[in-house]
């Protein structure tokens, strides 16, 4: 009864095994859409057998946080970028000469 | 702020007060300083051209960041829609980083994957150091990957808003999405070793 399990198990399992692209782009597209339950399982046996893809897993969820970080860290406007002094004058002489044309 | 207090325009104080707070905004979503710089002053003269647009219902700052966004997504538009962008961006294999052939193709590529369990080095961090490897790395991925992660990662948009603003199918944007991904965590790791 376990053996045959244990049969079926196996060849569910090596019916066809995710390469890593495959993997990693599972991985990515978790965060945007909801993936099958079939998609899921055979991530989890990718990641059991792939180290690097378990580390790509790992940092994936850190570069979220970095992004999420720095995007917060810009509203708050700790990441100034004045706009450059010529670009000003520039625009500046032609909302001057937009108003003057317009009175 | 009262939500009844109705607001006026004063053009000719445009550039003085928001300027730069504009120009902050785009170059965080467009990575280039000529071109964040003219979209700013296109949005100055459209906004001079649309005052009667203007309800009072919102501040003039809230006013001018609503076209200019409008603007931005137009040059995102133009991004996603050339050619050589669409021929790229089909499959998930990519032969920089995965094998193209032999027995393990589609695996990573000898050097190509993580390094470590980190992306970051142990330790504290420099925020200003991070944010600057943050913003080189997304100036670098081609023009229609940045576009779509920014408005997604940094504008928060959905998966349908982007497809419906860029024109692209949802298998597009997780393709583009994944390829964005890959590429920004290698940039962001070699950066460090």
């Amino acid at each position: 009864m376990l053996g045959k399990m244990k049969h079926n198990m196996m060849v569910f399992m090596s019916r066809r095994m995710l390469s890593c692209d495959e993997a990693s782009f599972l991985m990515s597209k978790k965060f945007e859409e909801k993936i099958t339950f079939k998609q899921r399982f055979r991530l989890k046996m990718h990641l059991i057998s792939c180290y690097l893809c378990r580390r790509y897993e790992k940092q994936l969820g850190q570069l979220n946080e970095v992004v999420i970080e720095f995007k917060s860290s810009c509203e708050h406007s700790e990441c100034q970028h004045p706009m450059p002094a010529e670009a000003k004058v520039r625009t500046s002489q032609l909302v001057n000469k937009e108003l003057k044309a317009d009175s | 702020m009262e939500a009844s207090e109705s607001h006026t325009l004063n053009p000719r104080a445009w550039v003085d007060n928001y300027s730069d707070y504009l120009y902050n905004y785009a170059i965080v979503r467009l990575s280039d300083a000529e071109q964040a710089a003219d979209v700013v002053q296109e949005t100055f003269l459209s906004a001079l051209k649309g005052q009667k647009n203007f309800k009072g219902n919102s501040t003039e700052r809230t006013w001018l960041i609503s076209i200019l966004k409008r603007k931005i997504i137009d040059i995102y538009r133009k991004n996603s829609t050339s050619k050589e962008s669409r021929m790229i961006e089909e499959t998930i294999s990519d032969d920089d980083f995965y094998q193209s052939e032999g027995p393990f193709k589609g695996h990573w590529k000898e050097g190509r994957g993580p390094h470590s369990h980190s992306l970051l080095p142990e330790g504290e961090l420099e925020n200003a150091e991070l944010r600057e490897i943050i913003e080189k790395c997304i100036s670098l991925l081609p023009e229609n990957l940045a576009s779509v992660f920014v408005m997604k990662m940094i504008d928060e948009a959905t998966s349908e808003e982007i497809c419906k603003e860029l024109e692209i199918t949802p298998s597009n944007v997780w393709v583009m999405m994944h390829r964005a991904r890959l590429k920004l965590r290698n940039c962001i790791e070699s950066n460090w070793i």
